[in-house]
């Protein structure tokens, strides 16, 4: 780039609003059109998708747990025999897990960081509409599977021998562990932009100690995933190289070891946990602070205990194992690292309670969700404490007791932030308010019906009802209760059902929103709703930690960069300095068919090993594709 | 005095209670060096190094529209229906068979020679389930050991009894001709099992006879034993790469008779 | 309301229903006992810590906000109580864990010698032999157990195929059975009773249907009880028994179980020399009378889909005669 160009003078900064706006569309614009939808590289448009496909998911995985509470709701019932109930708890888990979870909380940062750190698109924008069509692939896969009598029967954590070559017969393993690699490439691939994205293209003064705290929460689950996820991807890669080429990782009587499958599924299972909690936490500071109107008490304290929760997170894993045999030694380190994790979250909880209390609460939708969190995530909190103790852990291990334990804390502190985000950035994502009388319904129907499923469940749990099972007897004492259950389930199925009656009718029918309903702080309320293609029509410039509650009328904004290319401002990793202009890449169809051509060697490879071989030519001429010079504007800098 | 098990939890308690003070200790030197950067700074470092500038502007941009992402939710929402159809109409594992099917089972229609011939009709009705379904194969393959085939079978190798591997079926490899010498027995040692094991165990154990030494590879295959290997396993490849270029170790006593 | 009521009911209903067949509320062994103990600690402490949580937020959220909206938020006051519950929570987990490590070390005391019993995980049943170096006396039996009531019992716990976890909850905590592995557990029941318990790691079809049961008896039954196992063959047996006996050694039966003092020496399934005396048949599925025990053997897939014993065609007589057989197999 020469200083000062003679030619045309491409730089935004002598431009009218009205004039900017038309060159910026179409820089950072699509057309409409299949085509353009299949290599729309928006970060916006990609995060709406993982959103949409994730609910998609959850409503199934919602179906599954129906069917379920249906054969569980009598002893002896026969509506469901063992094989399909086997594989209808397994689709449970990992579905809820791998397919939406862990997926949803990296779509709401796919669509939310670009915005909240005021850039106008993820870093690596193309890798991103890769991982998504990696991720669809994978769902389609195991649901496709699932539909054709070979969905994985094996349980979401696939012990060894069970699942290995000759306990877990067929292919439903195989797609299991496969469906794993699909997955573990879009959350790596996510995690890897939203790192670099939330490192280097942070608006100029978003100092480290001015990031919004939603965006702490990313930044530590994405060095999380970074760091689980391998551990995984070398269990389920070592799975299925036993069960189809023959190797023994986890064959006793060949040197293997059965419990290694153990060790590294938790040690990627337990900071699983933490990646679906951390941004949950991201999302309760900042509904708080919107709904209280004040900055969120003990910012650092909040950071250093996300931080903390990252580290301890991987010192965890064996609490999953308390019963298998293992030295005492080891176990009572584990106890000592899994009571201690205790501490951040208590921090977090005490620093939320300050800041209500000095606030003035508004009780809207998504504050409401946040209280709901509270009151169910502590219960799952305090049943953490339990089953972190090893002896305490021997009698409720594997129980329904671990069933309330996980689904207090998965859905109580997961899935209702994430709820009320919803209801929160709604507006945002389409320009229209969610309805606020039926969101209360929602609300009340939603976090009823879950403490009246799931709190007996700690009982039965106690009374020896362990997990996993397809049936009972009806000489034990557990029918009463998980009819009860069964019917809680109802109440709770309905409420959903309601939330997504009042999302469809409000993205058609619901009230205009207008930039910051809310009168929130961060900075994507600092654009319009739903935002331009550009994001930012001017780069936004920050002061403090709450820029748009300093500038609510009027933005202060980094003019000068150009707009026939898609120009970005990188900055500093500490201080958000401003550093230099680089280009974003454009529109592709090429992690399309790269996305397509991958997914045809890993499916293929569960059948034949010689996949890998003849699947990588596809994969390495769309990825010729996806790197060849174009010529183009993009490629200056 | 504590006991060796005390002072390991004790020591592991200190362990993480050092690691959270530690903890504690990088958050005080961080808060000390905390951004006060102001917006000046970033003026002038705007225009030092992007060449940019700083300026007020009202948040302003186009209309909000609503979009059409439910396009996508039907896309997807009819291609799990789809798949849902293909689960519907295809046939579930089914762990327990028709005692009339089973019986059924016993009607296999061999050549006179007892070489070959034709299985039950229901077996073609059953879509070939003793061939075609991992299940059973690998029920055949607990069922081999469970029975005492090593004893004179090996891993497949053979031993007192011919082996599998060898690409040379005495008696052909169709199912109907395995069943049979299971269960009637063959001449030169091998035994009958009719009293031993029940038809429908025998047809899955015939299947994974034949899965032993087949020519080609197929979908449906019993894993590798978690055991000793003593040779790949079936589900690898086809057994022809271990066949061996002549019929192997066979006792003149071994086979039909004259 | 009428919700909230139902559910209090149910709730107390379910508590109090907790002295049951199996459930780790209802305890009569050693270890149990001392996890009681330690849960009802936990339960409370956690319990008053929710409770002060909900209670301080409840407060947050109603108290007059009026009064100090210029407040300022991260004021020495606020910053002394949020340090002050920060440093209460881990005084609180501190002692949670060192209560633990002590419960656990309570746990691994022993008093006096122990009887090992060896347990195998099988799917889906448990197969049970009381080692003796007199292999004369050594025996194998299935999904019960006999203890003498007060005295140290060490399971030795093995697994041939997949992951099991023994569990009786009335009487200890859970150990899994890892194949290549051997793990033992320590149990003492300190009152006779029937204990029933259930494996508790998901095992493959029959998880649901893999239970146990664990007799404890004074030290005088528990002695007849291993003399009447030892014993081989010296039931009376009337006519109809004794065709079952020949039906059971021509058919398939024999193949896969031992009735020891005959050819039955089959291995793959439980040993039936005494079945006639075990409370339950298919690993704690049905009481064994002589109308379960035809009805298990005329379709055992019905009753426990995908078990390994196979459907044997009999006819109805062979059928009334091999239940016969069973039941006298005491």
């Amino acid at each position: 780039m020469t200083v000062g160009s003679p030619e045309r003078d491409t730089r935004d900064s002598r431009l009218t609003d009205s004039e900017l706006q038309r060159q910026l569309a179409v820089t950072w614009g699509s057309a409409g059109g299949l085509w353009n939808a299949l290599s729309n590289v928006d970060h916006k448009v990609i995060g709406r998708r993982y959103i949409v496909t994730a609910f998609v998911f959850l409503a199934l995985g919602g179906v599954l747990s129906l069917a379920m509470r249906l054969q569980l709701s009598q002893p002896e019932a026969r509506f469901i025999g063992p094989d399909r109930y086997n594989q209808i708890f397994t689709m449970h888990g990992t579905n809820m897990m791998f397919l939406f979870a862990v997926p949803v909380m990296e779509a709401m940062a796919v669509y939310l960081v670009p915005l909240m750190v005021g850039t106008r698109n993820i870093a690596f924008p193309r890798l991103n509409a890769f991982s998504y069509w990696m991720f669809l692939a994978g769902g389609i896969l195991l649901w496709v599977a699932f539909a054709i009598d070979t969905g994985p029967d094996v349980g979401w954590f696939a012990y060894v021998p069970l699942a290995g070559p000759q306990y877990g017969t067929g292919k439903r393993a195989d797609i299991w562990a496969q469906m794993i690699t699909f997955t573990e490439i879009s959350a790596l691939a996510v995690s890897l932009e939203l790192v670099v994205t939330i490192l280097k293209q942070r608006a100029p003064g978003m100092a480290l100690n001015r990031i919004p705290l939603f965006v702490w929460s990313i930044l530590v689950t994405s060095f999380l995933v970074i760091l689980a996820m391998p551990a995984i991807m070398i269990a389920s890669t070592s799975l299925i190289l036993d069960r189809l080429v023959g190797t023994h990782f986890f064959n006793p009587a060949e040197g293997g070891d059965v419990l290694l499958w153990q060790h590294l599924f938790w040690f990627f299972g337990h900071p699983e946990v933490y990646i679906i909690f951390l941004p949950a936490v991201g999302m309760v500071s900042t509904i708080i602070a919107t709904f209280t109107q004040r900055p969120v008490f003990g910012y650092l304290a909040m950071v250093m205990a996300l931080i903390t929760t990252g580290v301890l997170a991987f010192g965890l894993w064996v609490h999953h194992m308390f019963v298998a045999g293992l030295p005492r030694l080891g176990a009572s380190f584990f106890t000592a690292s899994s009571m201690a994790i205790a501490l951040p979250a208590g921090l977090q909880i005490f620093c939320w309670l300050a800041t209500i209390w000095w606030g003035r609460p508004i009780f809207r939708t998504p504050f409401l969700f946040v209280l709901g969190f509270i009151f169910t995530f502590v219960i799952g909190g305090m049943t953490g404490v339990m089953v972190a103790s090893v002896p305490f852990d021997t009698q409720v291990h594997d129980t329904y007791f671990v069933v309330a334990h996980f689904h207090y804390v998965l859905v109580g502190g997961a899935l209702f932030p994430l709820l009320g985000a919803i209801y929160y950035w709604f507006p945002k994502f389409t320009g229209r308010m969610m309805s606020e009388r039926l969101g209360k319904w929602v609300f009340g129907l939603i976090v009823l019906g879950f403490n009246l499923t799931f709190f007996p469940m700690h009982i039965l749990g106690l009374q020896g009802m362990p997990r996993r099972i397809y049936t009972y007897q009806p000489e034990m004492p557990w029918g009463g209760l998980n009819m009860f259950i069964s019917l809680s389930a109802l109440i709770l199925t309905t409420g959903f059902l309601l939330f997504f009656i009042d999302v469809i009718r409000s993205a058609r029918h619901g009230k205009s929103a207008g930039a910051n309903p809310w009168r929130a702080s961060t900075l994507e309320w600092a654009t319009p709703s739903p935002p331009p293609c550009y994001n930012f029509q001017r780069i936004p410039v920050v002061g403090d930690s709450t820029p748009v509650w300093t500038d609510c009328e009027v933005l202060t904004v980094a003019s000068g960069l150009r707009v026939d290319r898609r120009e970005l401002l990188i900055t500093g990793v500490v201080d958000a300095s401003p550093e230099a202009r680089e280009s974003s890449p454009d529109h592709s169809v090429w992690p399309f068919w790269t996305a397509i051509a991958t997914a045809l060697v890993l499916i293929w490879s569960i059948f034949t090993p010689w996949a890998v071989v003849w699947g990588a030519v596809p994969v390495a001429t769309a990825l010729t594709g996806w790197f060849w010079p174009k010529g183009k504007p993009e490629d200056e800098s | 005095m504590m006991s060796p098990d005390t002072r390991k939890s004790w020591s592991s308690l200190v362990f993480w209670s050092l690691t959270i003070a530690a903890g504690v200790a990088v958050a005080a030197a961080v808060s000390a060096r905390m951004s006060k950067t102001g917006q000046r700074l970033h003026r002038d470092m705007l225009v030092r190094g992007p060449e940019m500038k700083l300026e007020q502007t009202a948040i302003s941009g186009p209309e909000a529209k609503t979009r059409h992402w439910l396009g996508l939710l039907t896309a997807m929402v009819s291609c799990l229906g789809v798949a849902a159809v293909l689960g519907y109409t295809g046939e579930p594992l089914r762990l327990r068979q028709d005692p009339a099917v089973i019986s059924e089972l016993e009607h296999i229609r061999l050549m006179p020679n007892g070489v070959s011939g034709a299985p039950p009709n229901v077996y073609f009705a059953l879509n070939q389930p003793y061939e075609n379904a991992s299940y059973n194969l690998a029920q055949g393959k607990r069922l081999y050991s469970w029975f005492g085939c090593a004893t004179c079978h090996g891993d497949g190798q053979g031993g007192k009894g011919p082996s599998f591997l060898d690409g040379w079926w005495l008696y052909g490899p169709e199912m109907v001709s395995i069943v049979a010498s299971i269960r009637d027995g063959r001449p030169h040692g091998m035994p009958p099992f009719r009293n031993k094991i029940p038809i429908e165990q025998i047809w899955q154990l015939a299947g994974y006879v034949q899965s032993i030494g087949a020519y080609q590879a197929k979908v449906a295959a019993p894993g590798r034993n978690d055991a000793r290997q003593t040779r790949p396993a079936e589900n690898r490849a086809p057994a022809v790469i271990l066949f061996e270029p002549v019929p192997t170790r066979v006792h003149p006593d071994q086979g039909p008779s004259p | 309301m009428k919700v909230v009521k139902l559910l209090l009911y149910l709730v107390l209903s379910g508590v109090a229903g907790c002295s049951g067949l199996q459930s780790a509320l209802d305890v009569h062994g050693m270890p149990a006992t001392h996890l009681k103990h330690l849960m009802t600690a936990f339960f409370w402490i956690c319990a008053i810590v929710w409770l002060l949580v909900i209670v301080t937020l409840i407060y947050a959220l109603v108290r007059s906000h009026t009064a100090d909206a210029s407040t300022q938020l991260d004021g020495p006051r606020t910053r002394i109580a949020v340090s002050g519950a920060v440093a209460a929570t881990s005084v609180i987990i501190t002692g949670l864990t060192i209560a633990s490590f002590y419960t656990t070390r309570s746990i691994d005391t022993r008093m006096g010698d122990a009887i090992t019993i060896a347990v195998k995980g099988e799917q889906w049943w448990w197969r049970v032999r009381y080692p003796n170096p007199d292999w004369v006396l050594e025996f194998e039996t299935a999904n019960e157990i006999h203890i003498p009531v007060g005295r140290d019992v060490r399971l030795q716990l093995e697994s041939a195929n997949v992951i099991h976890s023994f569990w009786v909850p009335s009487l200890a905590g859970k150990q899994d059975l890892v194949p290549g592995r051997s793990n033992t557990l320590l149990i003492r029941a300190e009152r006779p009773g029937v204990y029933r318990g259930q494996c508790a790691e998901f095992c493959g079809l029959q998880h649901s249907h893999m239970g146990i049961l664990v007799v404890a008896e004074d030290e005088a039954s528990f002695s007849r009880w291993l003399a009447s196992q030892r014993v081989v063959r010296s039931r009376t047996m009337d006519d109809e028994a004794a065709a079952g006996e020949r039906v059971f050694l021509a058919k398939p039966c024999a193949a896969c179980h031992t009735v020891r003092g005959t050819f039955a020496t089959g291995i793959s399934g439980p040993d039936l020399t005494h079945v006639g005396s075990r409370r339950t048949i298919g690993a704690g599925l049905l009481e064994t009378t002589r109308g379960s025990l035809a009805a298990w053997i005329a379709d055992p897939q019905t009753l426990k889909p995908g078990n390994n014993m196979p459907m044997v065609p009999l006819t109805s007589d062979e059928l009334r005669q091999v239940s016969r057989y069973m039941d006298v197999l005491r």
